[in-house]
């Protein structure tokens, strides 16, 4: 037990404390360094090519494990963002399996993550820019909950990656003026030195969910525990298709309840189209539906005026709502299993025809070697 | 900037870096700048009543330490009046207008008081507290005042124990400022253990259980089991906070070469309610003690004048922890747990020693241990009951919630129906190293036993801990409970 301070001067005594002084200084940075340099390595391993997998593993989290391998020469790479009904359903899958079947060159590269806002679309096109992606076209699917003020101002870990240096640059400062406070800017900067700090939970996730496997494999049930202990969830269901069996059920929680308009979003998404203006490729814009809930008026408007300013590069829209009946959507929210391909055969069809409308149609012509049959789902 | 945060730990690491490579002067200059940033991170507009309260105690402090006579007991009222008109100002203005207009109202007097809606400052009570002691000590000639007034102001402000105490003194923190520290490894290991177990009693414990605590606050119509099950989570929530931050704030001084007071030492193993205030929140009941308790006359005037002072104390007690009258009950309550302890306990002590044979007046045999040990983990028991009955009415906010809770839990018909042995199993997972802690702390008398385990097993228990504490921990980033008192 040490006292107070109330040492004698010696010339021992203040070797000793000297020598732990130091000590100490270099243990802790090398403990800095350390928790540093292992974030790294931890989030470089834990990483995964999103041209391998069709969406993002962790659900609402984890966009820092995204990575985007460069592009092949002769294929003509599409981003998507978007929320669970383009994350969870099968959508990333069926436009690769269209275009395949139609040997068209097209790589879907789905930044799409369940439960983003508008707010989260600047980030993820941000993340996958910064990282060299070189899209030639980007898809804006916008649902029902994409304008909504849940309360949060974010609804994913996309934030996460807002102040690494590649990113920052390559999104609008005003974006930042609006959503940033000092202590959110202090902390999503710490996230960008030390990625421990952003991956916590998806590691924590991960560990739990395989102790539990394996325990279970040897007999052991700790469901009652894990079930019971508020441990992260990543707002993730495993597969969305789940919720078909559980009619009636809302996944969305409050989404419903919330309001439908954040009060900054019109400029958020001028903020989108802006950043994929400045990347030189066409955007293209759908509104889809997601069960009887149509999107506002007001959310209508915005995108009516936005997509309709000049830009250098073409911006498409299209609305795809009221093409589908509420008993199309399983949960109110997303496509049954069977109504998935039929949903996304009309988007994927009104993408076709928007970049065969732009200078880019050749690019996208189906080939006759059908080359492009290596993406994998 | 929360202990458990990432921000917390970044900015502790500048500063520490910093620090070991100053002088002393240096490294004061270095922590009362990092103590204001600290503070400022909350409201950078509080940072102003520290230094009120820092500039007028220390003007109060030497002027009364150069004074004669009469002109010191004005100087030390100076500084009460300032210190508690700025707690009484910013925590209890709204809270007595309210109450004053709630009572005019019952004689059909409307009344519209004036409300300050001001925010409470976080740490205002800790601070105010302990630098009302500096001026109290220095009238009573036990501390020597201080002549820096930068070492003076890192006294009050020193960011391990700003927010959320150990309220220190200033005969035991002052000198550790004005002298040169001595950093030792005991100081590195102390640290290190403290700083996990502070951190496993925060996010392991508290911060999960305290999903359970709130459900059952929230809920309309509780049922018996559940509400005893949900209060002893809220029981060892409140202490998995509280101590886990005293525990934070000791370790990130030790490693700095300072040793703050132990706040709490195994409360809920205490076997009577005056026990309990021996380990529960140490450096605000010693507080309590020294500078209410005491000067009311303490146990100097009969059975009667020792329940009116502890009575008053703890009432006063209650107050400090929040402008509420639940506050006010839990003190109470707590004050007549004291007063009939105080007054059963030697006609009691007596009745056991007889009835086991001990009494001097008729001696047989002696005593067994074990019997002595059972009855006295029987009394544990009974008084950890009436513990957790405390922290009911410390959390509820109304009395119709009290009464509610209070029913539900006593419905002995009811007490079994609608049992969840999920959230009792998976509360008991959460409490059992806590009270396994606890006893190993109760039997060695210090939470420092892991420190004489061989550095083997002493490693190993601390990797256990810290894969508790990322398997299960809770990465909510809860706000600590105390804060807000």
């Amino acid at each position: 037990m040490t006292g107070p301070a109330q040492h004698p001067e010696t010339d021992a005594s203040r070797r000793e404390h000297l020598r732990v002084r130091n000590a100490a200084f270099w243990r802790t940075v090398a403990l800095a360094v350390v928790v540093i340099v292992a974030s790294h390595v931890i989030e470089r391993r834990m990483s995964y090519s999103l041209a391998d997998k069709p969406m993002i593993v962790h659900g609402g989290y984890g966009l820092s494990l995204a990575r985007i391998p460069p592009k092949r020469p002769g294929t003509f790479r599409v981003l998507m963002l978007g929320n669970s009904v383009y994350q969870k359903c099968g959508i990333c899958q069926q436009y690769r399996a269209d275009a395949e079947a139609e040997h068209r060159p097209i790589e879907f590269i789905n930044l799409a993550q369940i439960g983003a806002s508008i707010n989260d679309y600047p980030l993820e096109l941000g993340w996958a820019l910064a990282q060299d992606a070189r899209p030639d076209a980007v898809i804006v699917s916008l649902g029902s909950f994409t304008f909504s003020d849940l309360g949060f101002t974010f609804n994913t870990d996309a934030d996460q990656i807002a102040y690494v240096p590649s990113v920052h640059r390559l999104i609008p400062e005003s974006f930042y003026e609006r959503n940033f406070d000092r202590t959110a800017a202090v902390q999503r900067t710490i996230s960008a030195i030390a990625p421990l700090r952003r991956i916590d939970t998806i590691l924590q996730y991960d560990a739990t969910q395989a102790i539990q496997m394996d325990l279970k494999e040897r007999g052991v049930d700790i469901a009652w525990l894990t079930g019971t202990l508020p441990l992260p969830r990543l707002n993730l269901v495993v597969n969305q298709f789940d919720a078909d069996r559980r009619r009636g059920r809302r996944p969305e929680g409050e989404a419903w309840l919330a309001r439908p308009f954040k009060p900054d979003a019109d400029q958020t998404f001028n903020e989108l189209l802006d950043m994929i203006d400045h990347a030189g490729v066409p955007a293209f814009v759908i509104r889809q539906q997601c069960g009887h809930k149509p999107i506002s008026e007001q959310a209508l408007a915005l995108i009516e005026e936005a997509v309709s300013r000049p830009r250098a590069v073409p911006v498409g829209f299209v609305d795809l709502e009221h093409l589908w009946t509420p008993d199309d959507f399983g949960d109110d929210i997303h496509p049954t299993r069977e109504h998935a391909p039929a949903y996304t055969r009309s988007h994927y069809d009104a993408f076709i025809r928007f970049i065969e409308s732009t200078a880019s149609a050749a690019a996208i012509a189906p080939t006759t070697s059908g080359a492009m049959t290596s993406q994998r789902n | 900037m929360l202990f458990h945060s990432w921000v917390f730990w970044s900015y502790f690491v500048l500063v520490y870096l910093a620090y070991l490579r100053l002088g002393r002067r240096g490294q004061n200059l270095l922590l009362l700048g990092a103590s204001y940033l600290f503070y400022a991170a909350w409201d950078w507009r509080f940072c102003g009543l520290l230094l009120v309260s820092t500039v007028v105690d220390f003007w109060a402090g030497h002027r009364i330490a150069t004074s004669e006579g009469r002109r010191r007991r004005v100087y030390l009222l100076i500084s009460l009046v300032t210190n508690l008109g700025l707690l009484g100002f910013f925590k209890y203005f709204d809270f007595f207008a309210k109450s004053m207009a709630a009572m005019l109202a019952h004689f059909d007097i409307q009344a519209s008081p004036v409300l300050l809606n001001v925010i409470l400052p976080v740490g205002i009570s800790f601070y105010t507290f302990q630098t009302l002691s500096y001026s109290i000590d220095v009238y009573r000639g036990v501390t020597k005042h201080t002549r820096n007034p930068l070492d003076f102001a890192l006294y009050v402000s020193f960011f391990p124990q700003l927010v959320a105490g150990p309220i220190e003194r200033s005969d035991r923190l002052l000198p550790q400022i004005e002298h040169e520290r001595r950093l030792t490894h005991d100081h590195l290991r102390q640290g290190f253990w403290w700083i996990l177990y502070g951190m496993f009693m925060k996010v392991a414990v508290a911060d999960n259980l305290s999903v359970y605590a709130d459900g059952l606050f929230g809920d309309p119509a509780p049922q018996g089991f559940e509400v005893w099950t949900r209060v002893l989570a809220f029981t060892f929530q409140i202490y998995g906070d509280f101590a886990g931050y005293s525990a934070i704030a000791r370790g990130v001084a030790s490693l700095m070469g300072f040793s703050l007071m132990v706040n709490f030492d195994a409360p809920y193993l205490s076997s009577s309610p005056s026990e309990f205030w021996r380990r529960w929140h140490i450096s605000l009941s010693t507080w309590l003690r020294d500078y209410l308790y005491i000067p009311l006359g303490g146990n100097r005037g009969g059975v009667i004048g020792t329940c009116r002072n502890l009575a008053l104390t703890m009432l006063l007690g209650g107050l400090w922890h929040g402008a509420g009258w639940n506050f006010v009950l839990w003190g109470a309550y707590q004050g007549a747990l004291l007063m009939i302890y105080r007054v059963v306990q030697r006609p009691v002590v007596r009745a056991v020693d007889r009835f086991m044979g001990s009494d001097p007046a008729t001696p047989t045999a002696p005593v067994p241990a074990a019997a002595r040990h059972v009855l006295r983990w029987i009394m544990t028991l009974f008084f950890f009951l009436l513990t957790i009955y405390g922290w009911l009415l410390f959390r509820c906010h109304s009395w119709e919630q009290i009464v509610t809770l209070t029913r539900a839990g006593l419905d002995l018909n009811a007490l079994w129906e609608a049992r969840d042995a999920n959230l009792l199993a998976t509360i008991a997972v959460l409490i059992a190293p806590v009270l396994l802690l606890d006893a190993l702390n109760y039997r060695t008398g210090s939470v420092d036993f892991v420190l004489r385990w061989p550095k083997a097993v002493r490693w190993l228990f601390y990797a256990a801990m810290g894969a508790w504490i990322f398997l299960l921990g809770h990465r909510g980033g809860e706000a600590f409970i105390y804060f807000q008192f």
